[in-house]
């Protein structure tokens, strides 16, 4: 579990926005350096491969490696930064909070607010592209070193809660590539019969740009996509969440394929691995919505790390979770359950 | 010009003491000033009084003070799954919380949740929660398991953060932890006059240990240094901003706790030109700090006010100039000498 916990430390405390993800690449990479070969792709991400090429079974395994974020429109008269968003921020959350700033320099910034003293609230919270980001520079000093385009992300990095859960940004989906390269470090050394694609891939927050090119390039016959799903938590007790600690969520959909998804009730069952499961109606909201139509049509599996407060800088996710999807995956793929 | 002490304000700002918990950064205090006190003592609320003797003996007492708590929260509740509710101790806007990492205890990481967005319905999304709806989540999956560790009353602090960039420093707690930077290098330096010098408690909640303070030192004069409100962002305008970053060190007039001395507002901006100080005058009465107590504390004290403009206090990272602090500093020395010359 300590190994499993740097690589999700790694993995979240590295910044990738949308279209961004360079240098949290090369976490990836290094992480997947146990594959037959590793690739990376600025427009579709980071892809490891495992086993036999020539196999007619080719399964691509995918988690996103973007993050929500900003980027700066504007640097204002007062030397502000003015944003917009990559991805859904919760502008709840952006008052007061502490921004890294990613421009000539990597700098601090704080999202202005007013204190109690004279603020005027009316409860409400303004909307992202009215909010600012104060980096103590006039215009002219922040026209050296931040350019509009430069991204901007909430500062809160992934540290450990009690126990095996941890909280902080970008665990969305940072868990899911966690997942998927620890299937592959699981599945690493044993005689496969598949080819197994490991895809950490790029702007799913902003559409799914790279497991929709990585699934053409790829083809894969089946994909399991390990994106993050609603768990319970204060204010949120619909029926049909997840609930932390509680295990993977097998997705049904109807873009999904059904047969896939019992078979790995069937697995976790066999493996004893606790698991649950998550119905949606027709689209998933995740990258199996793009991979299942690439080329002819590619059999998808969903299997979602349940997490609190997502899309703000506090999600939580609980590292069981994450291993246990590790394990399922491998259990598919090594007992072959495409068959 | 003397120049503030950055390492002492990292130090200071860095530690926790929230209102009626201050004891960690009474004691580093202390010692930091230890060496270069002549008297040292402590009020029963756990007030710092600090006596330097000065290049003369005035005939009447001149207190400057600064106080050492922080704005923060206070757990109220741990719910049967573990969930800590919590109150604010001091102002606290409930839109600065949601997201931000918290510690309880100084020790036991947590985070503040909120739904997320996807779930949320009509105006929920432009909406603030309010303090009693949030929730910190320490990742206990049961009462117990969060009782282990957390209990009703634990304080729960910011994130310790500082950097400094240029001239422009951030870091938790600048309300009030700059004050008590420029008192600790008064205390360090030499002072024209004998001074007493309180670092006080509980000024968050209403000047609370700089009463005692006040009542203990029995001072003819008073001088608060604060990190104060500086609102010069987001359109504020002035006057309505109080301070603004970068324009120098701020002196009070009036505020919701007090009506200082006119003779002393004036004799600040003199010091502050002859000096060739940036000074700015503090614009909006909103907010009040311990001159209030101190002016009315027995038979009374003429009240002045030197701040440091500091914007965010009151959330979990504030912003201030290192250059208004170096002003704050020296026109503070130099208000003193002049009220004492008196």
């Amino acid at each position: 579990m300590q190994e499993l916990k740097e690589l999700v430390l790694s993995l979240c405390n590295t910044p990738g926005t949308p279209g961004d993800e360079q240098a949290v690449f090369e976490v990836a990479k290094e992480a997947l350096s146990f594959c037959k070969w590793v690739e990376t792709d600025p427009l579709c991400g980071v892809h490891g491969f495992l086993g036999d090429e020539t196999s007619p079974i080719q399964i691509m395994l995918d988690g996103h490696i973007d993050q929500i974020g900003m980027v700066v429109t504007e640097i204002d008269e007062g030397g502000f930064l003015r944003l917009t968003t990559v991805g859904g921020i919760d502008r709840r959350t952006m008052p007061g909070a502490r921004v890294t700033v990613y421009g000539k320099e990597t700098l601090t910034g704080i999202v202005c607010t007013l204190p109690p003293h004279i603020s005027e609230g009316d409860g409400k919270i303004a909307a992202v592209t009215d909010q600012a980001v104060d980096i103590g520079m006039s215009k002219e000093e922040a026209e050296k070193v931040v350019s509009v385009g430069d991204r901007v992300i909430l500062t809160n990095p992934v540290a450990p809660l009690l126990g095996t859960r941890v909280a902080g940004s970008a665990l969305d989906d940072r868990a899911g590539c966690a997942a998927v390269i620890r299937a592959g470090q699981l599945l690493c050394g044993k005689e496969l019969s598949c080819g197994v694609h490991i895809v950490c891939s790029t702007q799913e927050e902003v559409g799914g740009t790279g497991a929709k090119l990585y699934a053409y390039r790829i083809a894969p016959t089946h994909a399991i996509a390990v994106d993050v799903s609603f768990a319970t938590q204060p204010g949120c007790s619909n029926p049909g969440l997840g609930e932390l600690g509680k295990g993977p969520m097998i997705g049904y959909a109807a873009i999904l394929n059904r047969k896939m998804g019992k078979k790995l009730e069937e697995l976790a069952k066999a493996k004893e691995i606790p698991y649950q499961v998550e119905v949606m109606g027709g689209h998933t909201g995740t990258n199996c919505d793009e991979i299942v139509t690439e080329r002819a049509g590619v059999k998808c599996a969903l299997i979602s790390v349940p997490q609190r407060n997502m899309h703000t800088p506090s999600e939580i996710c609980d590292l069981l979770d994450i291993e246990n999807i590790a394990k399922l995956i491998a259990a598919y793929v090594t007992e072959k359950g495409w068959e | 010009m003397q120049k503030l002490n950055l390492d002492t304000l990292k130090t200071l700002s860095t530690l926790v003491g929230i209102s009626g918990g201050e004891e960690a950064v009474v004691d580093a205090i202390e010692a930091m000033v230890a060496p270069y006190a002549d008297e040292l003592r402590r009020t029963p609320l756990g007030d710092l009084l600090v006596f330097k003797k000065g290049e003369k003996t005035p005939e009447k007492t001149l207190m400057i003070c600064a106080h050492t708590d922080e704005v923060g929260l206070i757990i109220t509740d741990i719910d049967s799954s573990g969930y800590l509710r919590f109150t604010a101790v001091g102002g606290v806007e409930s839109s600065v919380l949601l997201g931000k990492t918290v510690y309880v205890n100084g020790a036991t990481r947590g985070v503040i949740g909120g739904k997320p967005v996807h779930l949320m319905r009509g105006d929920e999304r432009e909406k603030e929660v309010p303090i009693r709806e949030l929730t910190i989540d320490i990742g206990a999956q049961s009462k117990e398991e969060a009782e282990a560790v957390v209990s009703v009353g634990d304080y729960v602090n910011f994130e310790p953060f500082f950097q400094v960039n240029g001239d422009t420093v951030m870091g938790k707690a600048l309300d009030d932890r700059m004050g008590c930077a420029i008192l600790v290098d008064l205390i360090r330096g030499d002072m024209p006059y004998d001074t007493w010098f309180a670092f006080t408690t509980r000024e968050e909640v209403g000047s609370v240990g700089a009463s005692a303070a006040a009542y203990e030192i029995d001072p003819d004069l008073v001088i608060a240094v604060e990190g104060t409100v500086a609102g010069d962002v987001l359109g504020t305008p002035s006057p309505k901003n109080c301070t603004r970053l970068g324009k120098g060190a701020a002196v009070s007039f009036v505020d919701r706790g007090t009506v200082y001395d006119r003779e002393f507002f004036k004799a600040a901006f003199d010091l502050a030109r002859e000096l060739d100080i940036p000074c700015q005058p503090r614009t909006n009465n909103a907010g009040r700090n311990d001159a209030s107590a101190v002016q009315k504390s027995r038979g009374g004290a003429r009240a002045a006010a030197i701040s440091v403009p500091c914007r965010y206090i009151h959330s979990p990272v504030s912003m201030a100039k290192i250059s208004d602090a170096d002003g704050a500093l020296n026109l503070v020395r130099a208000l003193a000498g002049r009220m004492l010359e008196g």
